[in-house]
Formats: C-alpha cells, structure tokens, sequence
C-alpha cells in the first residue's frame, strides 16, 4: 500500500520539477508560431512567418556561418591539442594527472568576465592583435572544450587497459605512435565524439567572450540574438526556438554516440 | 512464543510468479535454512517475511499476530543482509546503537547492551572504527551485531556468508549457530550452499523454481531424498533411470535410484561383505579428483557412468586413470525415488 | 631511453601555449594590475575604491544575495527531484535526464527572453497571476526576478551534479534502518543526508560561483541596469563611459578571492562530513 502511495509521491515530483523547467521553453515555442500575443493570456494566429523573416535573413545565416565554423573550428584544435596530452599523461606520467585536473577546471573557477579583462588589455595592440577577430575565440573556447574532453577521453582510458593493449602492440612490433593512432583512438572514438557534441552546444551558447572580445567584428548566433531584441519578441521567439533545436539534435546525437 | 506460519503464501512481479501458495512452519527457536540454487525466489520470500516486499496472497503469521501487511518498522524482526548494509557515516557502536536510539532508551543503557553485543561478537575493540575500515567477517558481525542488540522476535539472514572467504566462512558460521543457540533465537537463513545447510541448521527447506521441494532435518534430507531434484543438489548422489539401474545390476528396476558416491565400496580380498552388498561389478576409472581427505573418482560400470567417493586413507592407493577395478554397491543405502 | 620518455612530453608545448596565452597570462594580467593604480605606481588604490565605494559594496551584495538565494534553492529542488527520479522507470529516467541535460544548455540570452516572454510585465504567467491575484506586480528586472531566473538555470545544473551522488545511496541501508524502527524520515536525517553531505556541499560550491560568474543572463534581462559584480566589471573594460581595467581587475580579484575562500570553507565542512571511502 504505502510503496503505491510513493510512487505516486514520487512521479508528481517528477512532473512537477519537469513541467517548470518546460514552462519557459513551451512559452517561447507558442510565442514563436503565432501572430500576436499582447496583454492575453491566450495567443492568436498560427504563423510561421517569424520562422521565414528569421532563416531569410542574411544576417541571421551569417551569424548562424559563424558559430558553426568557429565551434567546429575549435573543436578539431581541442581534439588534436588535448587528446595526445592526456592519454600521454594517463600512459606516461601519471603522477601529472592530479595537475592537468586542476588545469581543466581553471575555466570554471575563473568566470568568463573575468578573462575577458585580462585578455582585452593583453591582445587589443600589436603584436598579438587578436581582439574583434574569431581567433581570440579559439584559444578561449578551447578552454571550454577542455574539462569536457578531458573527462570523457580519461574515463575511456580508465575503462580500456591501456597498459596491456599497448604491451601487446608493441610485441606485434607497433611503435607507440603507431598504436596509439592505430588501437587507442578508435577505442576512445565514441566517448570522445559524444564530448565534442556536448562543447559543441556549449560553444554555441558562449556569449561572453563572444560580445566582449568579437562584438560585431565577428557577430556569432548569440550576439545576434542579443543584438535582436529590439526586434519583436516574436521574431526573437523563433530565434530562441531555432538556437535551441540546433542544441536539442546536438544533445540528441551525443547520446546516441555515448551508448 | 515466536513460531512463524506461513500459509498460502504468493508473489507476483509483473512479468513472472516468483512463488505461489507456500506453506511452512517455524518452530519458536528453531534454526531454519531455506536452501535452493540462485534465483529459486528464496530471498523474495525472505524479504515477504521481512515486509520489505508485500505478498500478492496468503498469511504470515508470527506468534499469535498475523503481520501479514505490517509495515517492516512494527514487525520486531531483524535481518542481515549479503551485502551487510552498514551505514558508512556512522561508527560501529553508532551502527549497533541505531535501533536503540529509535526506541529513545536511555545513553547509559544503550551503551551497556551495544557494549555486551559486541562484545559476544568479539568486537569490543573496534567499537569506535567506521565500517570502510573493517574486513568483510568484521562487517558481517557488526550487521549481526546490530540486527540482534533491539531483541528482535525472529532473525533473518540472506546469504550472510557467500561475499566471504572460506576460512572467515567457516568461523563464522560456528559463531553464528552458536549466538542462535544462546539467544535461543527463531532464525531464518538463506543459503544456496548445501553444507552450509547441512552442517548449521535445525530444519532445511530445499527450494527450486519457487517451490518447496522438501522440508526436513539435514540427516534425513540427506540420506532419505524424496525426489530426484534433492538427490542431485544434496550430495554428489548418482541418480540413476530405470535403464540404467538394470544395465548396472543385470536386475530389472522401476523408477529411479539414487546411490550415495560414499556407500559403493571397492572390493577388497580381505574382506568380508555381508548379505548388504550388491555383487561385484567390473568398473573403469574415468578421472580422478583429490578432494582433500577425500577422492573422487568417476568409474564407469556396464556402460554407467558413477561417481564413487573413497576416503584418501592410504595415499598408496590412488587408482590411475583407465585402471581396472572391482565395486560394490550398499544395497540398504541407496534410495528408491 | 632518455629520448624515449622525452619525445611524448613534445605532446604539452602546443597545449601549454594556448592554455597559458588564453587562460594564465589575463589571469596573471589581473592579479598584477590591480595592484597597478592609474598613475603606473604599486598600491592599493583599487581595493581601497572598490571596498570605499557603496556602488560596488552594492553590487557584491546583490550578487551574493542573487548566488546563494538560487544556489540553495536550485539544490533544494534538485535533492527532492533526485531522489523521486531515481524511483523512475529505466526508460523515463533516461529520457529524463537527457531532458535534464538539454535544459542546462538553456541559459544567457535565450533563456532571458524566453523569460520575458513568459514572466515580464506583459508576460502569460505574469498575467494569469495577476488575474488570479496572485501578485499585484512581478518585477522581473531585480532581485526577485534574477533569483527565479538564476534558479531555473541552476536546477538542470544541480541535478545533473548531484544525481550520479544519488547512486551511493544503496536500498538496502533503507530496508535495514526500516527493520530496525526508521521512518523514511528519520533515514533521510541520519543516513541518506550525511551520506550524500559531500556532494551537495560539492554541489552548492559550483552553483554558487556558477552564479556568482553568470553575466549573460542578467545582463540582457536588465540591459546592464542591475547592480552586479560581472557586470560592473564587463562596464569598466567595455561600457561606453571610460574604461578602468585596473579597478575592473581589482574587482576580479576580490570576487575570485571570496570564491576561494568559499571553497576552503566548504572542503573543511567536507572533510568534517563523514570519513568517505
Ligand atoms: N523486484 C523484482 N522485480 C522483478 N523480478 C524480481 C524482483 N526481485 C526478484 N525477482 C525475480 O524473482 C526470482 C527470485 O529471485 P530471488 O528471490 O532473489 O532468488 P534467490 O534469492 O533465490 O536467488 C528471480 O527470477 C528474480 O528475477
Ligand atoms: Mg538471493
């Protein structure tokens, strides 16, 4: 009787945290697809026009260009940058692992603002000038990729037994490079792509750096989207509901990739 | 008086019946196992006693209240579980006073029954050690420990010794069978190892796809199998078809027979062998394995295969693989199913 | 053999460079300069105007009050929500927390204006309350406003933190407390909470200084109106009136420092909780 009654209890709790986190997400959808909503609690006139200005306007698609090329941009750097350091750290120097721990959560302690004061001032004059170009971003958004990258890559690692699949390619007479390339990182490939997919849509979501160091030398989709909302609340709806479907199939394809 | 009936006694899980209309009785103070292969529906029917899991139908009835549908807290029973369930933020002397604490006993009194548990459980001295520190025996006991200080009216015990090795398992069995006796407590234990069954238990009920199979002391469940399925899973009893007991003994048979790998004997010259014992028959040694004070041999007798236990009395006379030898069967030991 | 266990260390300098260009050297560049006063000289001067000045003491306070409001709140919700998804289907669980997941990418500007859209002054919810009379006014655009919407962003966080610390709670250590005469609360009490203690202090530590870092959000909501430490120091380096970085990095430097001594606190409350594993 009683383990009815929690269960019950327990699937109301469910429903209900779950239905506040969609409220806001379920609004905006209703508000992107219909004509007017003003001072009702009710919306009228199903459109798509918001959807049809939004994805015919060349700004939008600029912007939208932008994103993609510098997260995927970016993302291929990480990879190729942090990959090699930590399976060397795992197989070579694992005393070291505490340490690069430490460095991947540098990027949460220090707030993006923060960042940004120091690297306006060192990388707004010649030699090193970076400021209002995509490739400030990189190096930042590197560091976003890192804890991520860092955390699926070692778990694989952990889960392999590194050690003796390295002995036994060596004694088939692979070097180390060889086997890393050739036996760890198609065994790491799946847990490493769904990483990626998940700083894909936190690279996509990065606003921060992205108006404070780019601004509108290099408008990505959420400077657009910052910079919209002057714009009707509709319009930026359908913005908001593109942005995050973009987000959705990113997450929904990591999960597929992390089974 | 904490005798347990148990009548009519079903459980359903969405997809499959574990058990339907068990009946059983404990005796108060009786040390009762229900022995059965893994998955057989023995711990669901622990749990059934427990509360933790409601029956679909039936009674359980301990003493004279039915508590059936009691909640687990009101039913004064204690259990130990395989997995010990310690609580990892709580000392040892926290872990067995927390029952005491619920019933808001008084400091000093609390401190005086945890201080006597654990010392019957011989660990006084780790009194004041978190669980993560301690050995698997250790836990084991502080689990024990904690279910018996609140005097439960019955105990219940799920495999408590299977996640141990064999040394710690065998000492603490003796010291389980023993606190049971002093406590004179009703104890159900669950076990799918038959010579823990045999060697600690009052009453064993032998289980198999959530039916019980047979409920006996351990002598006669032993010696006296009523079915085909105990024969097996109690010893390394040769059970034999129709076909087979007529191929062996050259005599016609009905039903099956099983023969105890202890009671066929090999012939001696210098023996006598009384009106007991089959004839001579020819046999073939298979394989051999040394099991400590005994070996086991696999013969093979007029095309049946048998397994023949001989005491490793003299080291001199391990018979090799493929040697010929002569047996004899201890005709009023074997059983007619 | 040398060059054997020399060669893999070539590995860190590509690393090392971007990391240090992109993450040690602005934060070596804050700590100095904030020592730096506008005449070029060492000193205190920016600490002394920072913590002299009721704008910026304000703007501590407000965000301090905004954190730890939704830090606590969003941990409070995510505990109750754990452990009754825990109790979940396999399948629904799984769809769940991807959901869960999804939701904690929705943060900074668009969760803003989904907000206004739902909350602001002409807002659906906000006009249904009101009918209901409910509320008279929701002021979406200051403290109670930012604490519901810093609130909403940290649930998804807090549970995908806190959920994985679910799984030590072991069923049995509620079975065996119910044998032995616990309520479902008194193990909640003396069990379940100690025991995931560490955790949710983990927990509360990342949501705080996820809160405390958060600009995005609020800024689009109060277009930068609302007094808080990101934003006044995002103003200092790239507002539209003269720009101090000095004081900007005198500013970050109290902020980190705070978080730093936040989190000290909270690794002796944890090393205090119960001796893990
Ligand atoms: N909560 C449950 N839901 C569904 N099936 C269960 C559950 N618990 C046990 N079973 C099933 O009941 C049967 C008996 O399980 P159990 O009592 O644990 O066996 P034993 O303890 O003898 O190994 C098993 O087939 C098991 O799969
Ligand atoms: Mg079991």
């Amino acid at each position: 009787m009683s383990t009815k009654r929690a269960m019950a209890y327990h699937y109301s709790v469910t429903c209900f945290i779950y239905f506040l986190l969609l409220i806001p997400l379920l609004a905006t959808l209703v508000y992107s697809l219909c004509d007017q909503w003003g001072a009702t609690i009710l919306p009228s006139g199903f459109t798509f026009k918001w959807y049809i200005q939004l994805w015919t306007d060349p700004r939008f698609l600029t912007a939208l260009y932008h994103s993609m090329t510098l997260a995927v941009g970016t993302l291929i750097l990480s990879a190729v940058l942090i990959v090699p350091c930590v399976f060397v750290v795992f197989y070579y120097y694992p005393k070291l692992d505490t340490g690069l721990n430490i460095l991947t959560l540098l990027p949460f302690a220090i707030p993006p603002v923060v960042s940004s004061v120091g690297l306006l001032q060192l990388y707004s004059d010649y030699p090193l000038l970076l400021t209002g170009t995509p490739w400030i971003l990189v190096g930042c958004y590197v560091g976003i990729a890192l804890p991520f990258i860092y955390r699926a890559v070692n778990n694989n690692l952990r889960a392999l037994n590194v050690h003796d699949l390295m002995d036994a390619a060596r004694l088939l007479g692979a070097s180390s490079t060889q086997a890393f390339f050739k036996l760890i990182l198609p065994n790491i490939r799946k847990g490493l792509m769904a990483s990626l997919f998940l700083s894909f849509s936190f690279l996509i979501g990065e606003f921060v750096f992205a108006n404070l160091l780019a601004g509108a030398n290099f408008e990505t989709l959420q400077v657009y989207l910052y910079n919209m909302q002057q714009n009707s609340s509709h319009f930026t709806s359908a913005l908001v509901i593109s942005y995050f479907s973009i987000t959705l199939i990113l997450t929904l394809l990591a999960t597929r990739f992390n089974r | 008086m904490n005798s347990v009936a148990i009548s009519h006694l079903t459980k359903r899980f969405t997809e499959k019946t574990v058990f339907s209309d068990i009946n059983l009785t404990i005796q108060d103070g009786e040390f009762f196992t229900l022995l059965g292969p893994s998955g057989c529906g023995k711990s669901t029917l622990l749990r059934c006693l427990a509360g933790l899991t409601q029956v679909d139908n039936g009674t359980i009835q301990l003493g004279e209240q039915d508590i059936t549908h009691l909640a687990p807290q009101k039913r004064d029973i204690g259990m130990v579980f395989q997995s010990y369930a310690l609580f990892p933020n709580l000392t040892v002397r926290e872990n067995v006073a927390f029952g005491l604490r619920i019933q808001k006993l008084d400091t000093k009194q609390i401190k005086q029954r945890v201080d006597d548990i654990l010392a019957l459980v011989e660990l006084g001295e780790f009194a004041e050690r978190y669980p993560h520190s301690l050995s698997g025996g250790q836990r084991q006991r502080v689990a024990l420990a904690r279910s018996l200080v609140v005097r439960p009216k019955m105990l219940l015990l799920d495999e408590p010794l299977s996640a141990l090795d064999a040394r710690i398992r065998k000492h603490l069995r003796q010291q389980i069978c023993a606190i049971q006796r002093e406590l004179k407590l009703t104890t159900v234990f669950v076990t799918h190892d038959q010579e823990e069954a045999l060697t600690m238990s009052d009453r064993i009920a032998l289980m198999n796809e959530g039916k019980i199979i047979q409920c006996d002391p351990p002598e006669k469940l032993y010696i006296e199998p009523s079915s085909d399925f105990t024969a097996r899973f109690m010893g390394q009893y040769n059970v034999l078809d129709a076909d087979q007991a007529q191929q062996l003994f050259k005599e016609s048979y009905q039903g099956s027979l099983a023969i105890r790998p202890e009671s066929i004997y090999v012939f001696e010259d210098n023996r006598q062998y009384d009106e007991r014992f089959s004839e001579k028959i020819a046999a073939t040694v298979k394989s051999h394995q040394l099991l400590g004070s005994i070996i086991r041999y696999q013969l093979i007798a007029n095309n049946v295969e048998l397994t023949v236990d001989l005491l490793n009395r003299h080291a001199e006379r391990l018979f090799d693989v493929g040697s010929e030898l002569s047996i004899l069967i201890d005709k009023s030991a074997m059983r007619h199913l | 053999m040398n060059n054997r266990l020399c060669r893999p260390f070539l590995v860190f300098i590509p690393f090392f460079i971007i990391l240090g260009l992109f993450q040690l050297a602005p934060l070596v560049w804050v700590v100095i300069n904030s020592f730096i006063n506008n005449d070029g000289h060492w000193s205190l001067d920016n600490y002394q105007q920072v913590v002299s000045s009721p704008f910026y003491r304000q703007a501590f306070t407000h965000s301090f009050l905004v954190s730890i409001f939704s830090a606590v709140a969003g941990l409070l919700i995510a505990t109750i929500g754990c452990a009754s998804l825990r109790h979940m289907q396999g399948k629904i669980r799984n769809i769940m927390i991807a959901f869960t997941n999804m939701t904690s990418n929705f943060a900074g500007v668009p969760l803003a204006f989904a907000f206004i859209i739902v909350l602001g002054f002409n807002g659906a919810i906000t006009l249904m309350l009101r009918k209901w009379g409910w509320i008279n006014s929701f002021d979406l655009y200051g403290t109670q406003g930012l604490s519901v919407v810093y609130t909403y962003f940290q649930i998804p966080l807090a549970m995908l933190l806190l959920y994985p610390a679910f799984d030590a709670l072991k069923v049995d250590w509620e079975e065996a407390a119910s044998l032995l005469g616990a309520s479902h609360r008194y193990y909640w009490q003396h069990i379940a909470l100690p025991v995931l203690s560490p955790a949710l202090l983990g927990t509360f530590i990342i949501l705080l200084a996820n809160g405390l870092g958060t600009y995005a959000t609020a800024y689009t909501l109060t277009s930068g109106n609302y007094n808080l430490v990101t934003v006044r120091i995002a103003n200092l380096v790239a507002g539209d009136l003269f720009l101090q970085p000095n004081l900007a990095a005198a500013i970050s430097v109290i902020l980190m420092s705070l978080l730093i001594f936040i989190t000290c606190v909270n690794q002796w409350l944890v090393k205090r909780s119960y001796h893990v594993y």
